[in-house]
């Protein structure tokens, strides 16, 4: 049933030996992963700069990590391991990334116009993805952004597969609570 | 008549958020492979009296939402620029490698130098001692303080083995504070 794809992604050291691949194998990696993977970070971090050097240091630490992927989603789930723990590391050492709520049309994204976060939901999603807890966030994230399977979420939050599917149904309780409850609150300016 | 197809929905303990439907998976496959179409006639019907699948529709359409509109407007650094970056870092990482011995060596010389000085400070007590007990001068200035031959005993009694002890104990100190400095930044 499981096609066996060892060897999928096969990747030579840089000249030098300083990353784990040269600088054309990383280009195809960087444009297939970087956008989605800078927006998981700003949305667990809601910082743009905070996400743009989490992004690079992201992928600095993958270039030196020695690691063999049987496919690109392999790839990408350990990018995003990676990423996940510099943000929680980044939490661990104080950086109050859940403690300002966001304000219509603050926390954007870089370069992108106010417009763009006008929109009464959008506020409302960053709002409730804002008070969850960080391992929801990234959870609910993972699985309904960016469709990950229950195998790849684990894979790249370092959770067992197993428990994946309780974690995500009372995540995605809570959320439904802030969302609800946000609807629900008449009178709420812009919405 | 409509035909309807509820899920099975298995209560578990924690009654509030462990409900496990059979429909998640359908739901979860509109909200991903056709977001733009409307929901099937007995998908809708099951959202009416599914809770966990009404979550899962509302939750799912809104972060499904929010990744699109985001994906279509961020703007991340060139593949060449993160490459370039992480090169920049490489080196620099190598070269604070490369100092980190020097910085070992520094503080380990610099404990051996400060044990040699209190070890020089030791020899030159004694012969600072036995210097001012052949001058006359120091006697007659010093004998009025502290009583005849006092202070000469007092000196070659304690203070000489004392200073000994404290230069090794200084020397252990030091050398022991290199190498905790030098393993801290490793
Ligand atoms: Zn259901």
């Amino acid at each position: 049933m499981t096609i066996a794809r060892t060897a999928l992604v096969a990747t030579a050291p840089s000249a030098d030996g300083t990353f784990v691949m040269r600088e054309d194998e990383f280009r195809l990696l960087y444009d297939r992963t970087s956008r989605p993977l800078w927006v998981y970070l700003w949305r667990l971090t809601r910082d743009a700069h905070a996400a743009d050097d989490l992004l690079q240091d992201t992928y600095y630490r993958f270039l030196r990590t020695p690691g063999r992927y049987e496919s690109e989603r392999h790839e990408r789930n350990a990018l995003y391991r990676i990423a996940t723990t510099l943000v929680r590391d980044g939490l661990r050492r104080g950086h109050p990334v859940s403690e300002a709520l966001p304000e219509d049309g603050a926390g954007g994204l870089a370069g992108a116009s106010d417009a763009v976060h006008a929109t009464a939901d959008r506020t409302d999603v960053q709002r409730a993805l804002a008070r969850l807890r960080p391992r929801d966030r990234e959870l609910l994230w993972l699985a309904y952004a960016e469709g990950s399977s229950h195998v790849e979420i684990a894979a790249s939050l370092g959770l067992r597969t197993g428990s994946i599917k309780m974690l995500l149904s009372r995540a995605r309780r809570r959320m439904a609570d802030l969302l609800q409850r946000r609807v629900a609150s008449p009178g709420e300016p812009g919405s | 008549m409509t035909r309807r197809t509820p899920g099975r929905v298995r209560q578990l303990p924690d009654t509030r958020v462990a409900r496990h439907c059979n429909r998640e998976d359908d739901v979860l496959a509109h909200l991903i492979e056709t977001p733009h179409t409307p929901l099937s006639a007995p998908l809708q019907a099951h959202l009416g009296e599914c809770a966990g699948c009404r979550d899962l529709a509302l939750v799912g359409s809104a972060l499904r939402l929010d990744h699109a509109t985001a994906l279509a407007q961020v703007r991340v650094p060139s593949a060449g620029q993160v490459w370039w970056r992480a090169e920049l870092r490489a080196r620099q990482d190598a070269a604070a490698r490369a100092t980190r011995p020097i910085t070992v060596a520094s503080g380990l010389a610099a404990a051996c130098l400060l044990g040699l000085l209190a070890s020089v400070a030791g020899a030159l007590a004694w012969w600072v001692r036995d210097w001012l007990q052949d001058q006359p001068l120091v006697h007659a200035l010093l004998a009025p303080l502290a009583g005849p031959g006092t202070w000469t005993a007092h000196w070659s009694g304690n203070a000489t083995p004392a200073l000994a002890v404290g230069a090794l104990l200084a020397v252990t100190l030091l050398a022991a504070s290199a190498v905790l400095a030098a393993w801290r930044e490793q």
